[in-house]
């Protein structure tokens, strides 16, 4: 190993070897993780970050502590991680009716920001937070600088709380006398920042290298001097600390898969493993293959087509409809074919409106020397898209492409059937079925860790009409560890949520899960409508509806949204409990354009009568995949909402298409809020306006435009 | 690599929180590959009578315990063979060599001069090519091919078993310090199948080929 080391240096100080050949001397050199869970050395962190739209998760055991975290870059200069802590050497609560022998479980919040980019001469420079609003228990602030120096990434910095090994006196005391104490919890329900606390206290100094090893696979060491005040970090009895460097490697199974080993404290073993995913960039993990079907005998189609109109509309219907482009209706108005559509096959719209139009273009007769192209979602006209014909004769270069944009018009429409001449008949009702497995997920109450159930799920919709269709989802249980769970809802606000262990328990053999009756319209050109009714979620039913306006040119969106709902019965089947509310907001969305972050916000009434405001941040990547966080604001106490103090959580949608090699739409993902309470608690209707119309925006289609020609 | 990363992914979204009441979504093909992962992906077996069903050559091919795939024979041009998947892979062989990928994940390319003798003439000396890897790149880096082992042997092939050929090519690529083994199954002077490395980060790849004439 030593010698494998000094021949790279060798190697890197000849000069002669390209960059690219130093991605096959040490491969999978993305950033590896720390014990504490977020990118770092050993126990310390450093000024490392994955790039923007990576979603990672790490697990770690070393005594007395069991970490799980769950990571996301949403930008390439910010990391943000959610972490569980299991700490063996304290109980869960000091009442053993209440949790047994369950060891104590923390959850913290961590996030760093890169301050400097490293350059050819200066370190990158970060500022980052641990367990920043949690129980404080492993709370700490730290500034940090890396710096590559051939193979080996450098790494020192200043800590205070946890991370004040040395117990330096505080500089900022200088500033102002408050930093030299630093005070414990902050909120009594936890879950809030502990801003006072912040940088203050007695400071710590750390360091480190990480040596990435040639020809070994993407292996790695690591050096340190560990940071941590190990008096200051969890409870009683504190781990004894004999040295005060630590030593790890780590071992890339493959560029995302890594393995991790190390000796802290100079008598404990760790041990440990991450699992990365660059989900942010287009095809994050594999590469389509799955273009269109090129048309036979375009040219003698064509000449057909040019006979007469009807030909041409049932050209389009037949080799659309081939490629799951379903044509809806179709006029011919002289040397224009206008033609509407619906498809659930692409996730951009831009690939699904040049496959449209690459299709007519190949088909149309020749006298038709524009598209007019207008995307359907249950029925309502989204955009009309006017394309001119000689603009698609040269797609295969980015100069084309652009040309064609600019020469392309994005339109609102409302969409009537009536005026278009061509509207083949449709068999409704008509049903799509689908069964999958699902698991149902309990984690962190004071019974046990973890629950769980695992169900097959079948999942229908009806469409009884094309603006008409019924959402059914229910599910059968195959196995649960549901037994040792225990209701324990401490909750003096109305139980609209923190019921969910009766909820679980009695739904375990059989659950509707929804059985949600749908209605939409468009008002007019851009103002939409939606009706419901039905059981819209696990725990409520009810009717009522949705209206958005939505301005095809514009990054903004203003709707509302009233429902009259009764919480339904613990086995989730047919019948109600007796607690009925009315809830509704005034929703506002803006996006923007060019970092596609998009901000909601819900003002008005909950589920438990609170009133106040929910704040939606997310962010969507190339590849489609989103990362978001909310938090809301009631007029409900700290103390009334219990643990937590306020609702927040955060979730990330990938697309399902990502994992194959065909495009499909849908999506999978995960959202966790810390804990269950009733304040804050919205309606989770299904197929809510915002996502239904979410071509109803020009940016959507231009964001994707690359994919026109695919 | 492809299938565990499948694996792990849908596993971590096989989770979800209660606590968020999120919606979760996983198709049937979900367990279908973590079926595959676990008992990696059946062959794909060609009977004689599935071969004389076939009216032009194709090759079957294969990544480590990934899924088969079947490429067809699209041109031979200066002796340099090109196949073709219906998803838009391209790989072009030369006496049984791949020598070039276009398409897959990590692709490669070998000047096949160097090949020459060695597959045809069965050159046991030592020779120079230039070989370049791409995702990451790394182009015309110096590289060596050997004959290293001959030995005969039989195998099943189409129904029957056969007697052939299998030469051992030592692949070497120094800067790197990438050598990988490949092996050429001969039958009647034809490269008839052959397991072949063809880039750092890929599995073996198996390909067999069947030409009709």
């Amino acid at each position: 190993m030593l010698k494998n080391f000094f021949a790279s240096i060798v190697l890197l100080l000849s000069n002669n070897l390209s960059s690219s050949a130093l991605d096959y001397i040490y491969p999978y050199n993305y950033a590896s993780f720390s014990n504490y869970g977020t990118l770092g050395l050993i126990q310390n962190p450093n000024a490392r970050f994955h790039p923007e739209g990576t979603l990672a998760f790490s697990w770690n055991k070393q005594d007395p502590y069991l970490r799980g975290s769950i990571l996301a870059y949403p930008f390439d200069w910010l990391e943000a991680s959610y972490q569980y802590a299991d700490v063996n050497n304290k109980l869960y609560s000091d009442v053993a009716a209440f949790s047994g022998s369950q060891s104590y479980k923390d959850k913290s919040f961590d996030f760093k920001i890169r301050l400097f980019r490293e350059s050819q001469y200066f370190p990158a420079i970060a500022l980052g937070f641990r367990d920043a609003a949690g129980t404080s228990v492993f709370a700490a602030e730290y500034i940090v600088a890396s710096k590559f120096y051939k193979n080996i990434d450098f790494s020192a910095g200043l800590g205070w709380g946890t991370l004040s090994n040395k117990n330096l006196r505080n500089p900022l005391s200088e500033l102002d006398i408050s930093f030299d104490e630093r005070s414990l919890v902050a909120g009594s329900q936890g879950g809030e920042f502990t801003f006072g606390s912040f940088f203050s206290g007695p400071m710590g100094v750390f360091g480190g290298m990480e040596i990435y090893l040639p020809y070994s696979h993407g292996s790695r060491i690591k050096f340190e001097y560990d940071g941590t005040d190990y008096n200051k970090e969890g409870f009683q009895p504190f781990p004894k600390q004999d040295s005060k460097f630590n030593i790890g490697a780590v071992y890339p199974v493959t560029e995302n898969f890594h393995l991790r080993l190390g000796l802290i404290r100079g008598n404990t073993f760790n041990i440990g493993f991450s699992y990365t995913g660059f989900y942010g960039k287009e095809n994050p993990v594999l590469p389509k293959k799955d273009p269109m079907t090129p048309i036979q005998n375009s040219s003698v189609i064509r000449k057909i087509t040019s006979r007469d109109k009807t030909l041409a509309y049932k050209a389009a219907l037949k080799y659309l409809n081939e490629r799951k482009l379903y044509l809806q209706a179709a006029n011919i108005n002289d040397s224009n074919l206008e033609i509407a559509y619906s498809q659930s096959k692409f996730e951009s719209y831009a690939r699904a409106t040049g496959r449209v139009a690459r299709i007519l273009n190949q088909i149309a007769p020749e006298y038709i020397d524009s598209f007019s192209i207008t995307n359907l979602n249950a029925d309502i006209g989204l955009n009309k898209i006017n394309i001119p014909r000689d603009k698609l004769l040269n797609l295969d270069s980015a100069s084309g492409l652009q040309s064609l944009l600019e020469s392309t018009q994005f339109s609102e429409i409302k969409f009537v059937r009536e005026n278009y001449e061509f509207t083949p008949a449709s068999k409704l009702p008509k049903t799509i079925f689908k069964l999958s497995p699902v698991l149902r997920s309990q984690i962190g109450g004071p019974d046990g860790f973890y629950f769980g159930d695992l169900r097959l799920q079948a999942s229908a919709e009806t469409l009884f009409s094309k603006k008409i269709s019924l959402i059914a989802q229910s599910s059968i249980g195959i196995i649960d560890t549901f037994d040792e769970m225990n209701p324990n809802p401490d909750s003096i606000l109305p139980h609209v949520r923190t019921d969910i262990v009766q909820y679980l328990k009695e739904s375990r053999t059989f659950q509707i899960k929804r059985l949600q009756l749908n209605y939409f319209t468009s008002l007019t050109k851009n103002i939409y409508a939606k009706g419901a009714i039905g059981y819209l979620e696990e725990m409520f039913g009810g009717l009522g509806g949705e209206i958005l306006y939505r301005p095809l040119d514009k990054n903004y969106g203003i709707g509302a949204e009233l429902f009259h709902v009764k919480q339904r019965e613990y086995d989730q089947l047919f019948s109600f409990r007796d607690y009925e509310t009315v809830t509704g907001f005034i929703n506002l969305y803006y996006e923007m354009p060019i970092s596609q972050i998009l901000l909601q916000v819900k003002g008005g009434r909950f589920l438990a009568k609170d009133s106040g405001f929910n704040f939606d941040f997310s962010r969507r990547f190339k590849s489609g995949m989103r990362v978001g966080a909310f938090v809301s604001v009631t007029d409900i106490s700290r103390a009334e909402f219990g643990e937590g103090s306020f609702d927040k959580g955060f979730y990330f949608w990938i697309p399902i298409e990502s994992f194959f090699t065909k495009f499909s739409r849908g999506y999978t993902g995960f959202g966790l809020r810390p804990i269950t309470r009733d304040g804050a608690a919205v309606l989770v209707h299904t197929y809510n306006l915002w996502g239904v119309t979410d071509q109803a925006n020009s940016n959507h289609i231009i964001r994707d435009w690359s994919n026109f020609n695919d | 690599m492809i299938k565990m990363k499948r694996l792990i992914i849908i596993l971590i979204f096989l989770q979800s929180s209660c606590s968020s009441l999120a919606n979760n979504f996983v198709s049937t093909d979900a367990l279908l590959t973590i079926k595959n992962y676990i008992s990696g992906y059946p062959d794909l077996i060609i009977s004689y009578d599935d071969f004389m069903k076939r009216d032009s050559s194709f090759a079957v091919i294969k990544f480590g315990r990934g899924p088969s795939s079947i490429v067809s024979l699209a041109y031979i041009k200066n002796n340099i063979y090109e196949w073709r998947s219906n998803d838009g892979i391209k790989i072009f062989t030369k006496e049984g060599a791949i020598i070039k990928t276009v398409g897959l994940k990590h692709d490669m390319e070998l000047n096949p001069s160097c090949l020459d003798q060695i597959l045809a003439v069965e050159l046991l000396e030592k020779q120079s090519c230039k070989l370049s890897f791409y995702n990451p790149d790394l182009e015309k880096a110096h590289a060596s091919v050997q004959l290293v082992k001959k030995e005969d042997r039989s195998i099943s092939r189409l129904g029957k078993n056969i007697f052939i050929k299998e030469n051992i090519v030592r692949l070497n690529v120094p800067s790197i310090k990438w050598s990988k083994e490949n092996s050429f199954y001969i039958s009647d002077g034809q490269v008839i199948s052959s397991i072949q490395h063809v880039h750092p980060r890929l599995p073996k790849m198996h390909i067999e080929y069947y030409f009709v004439y």
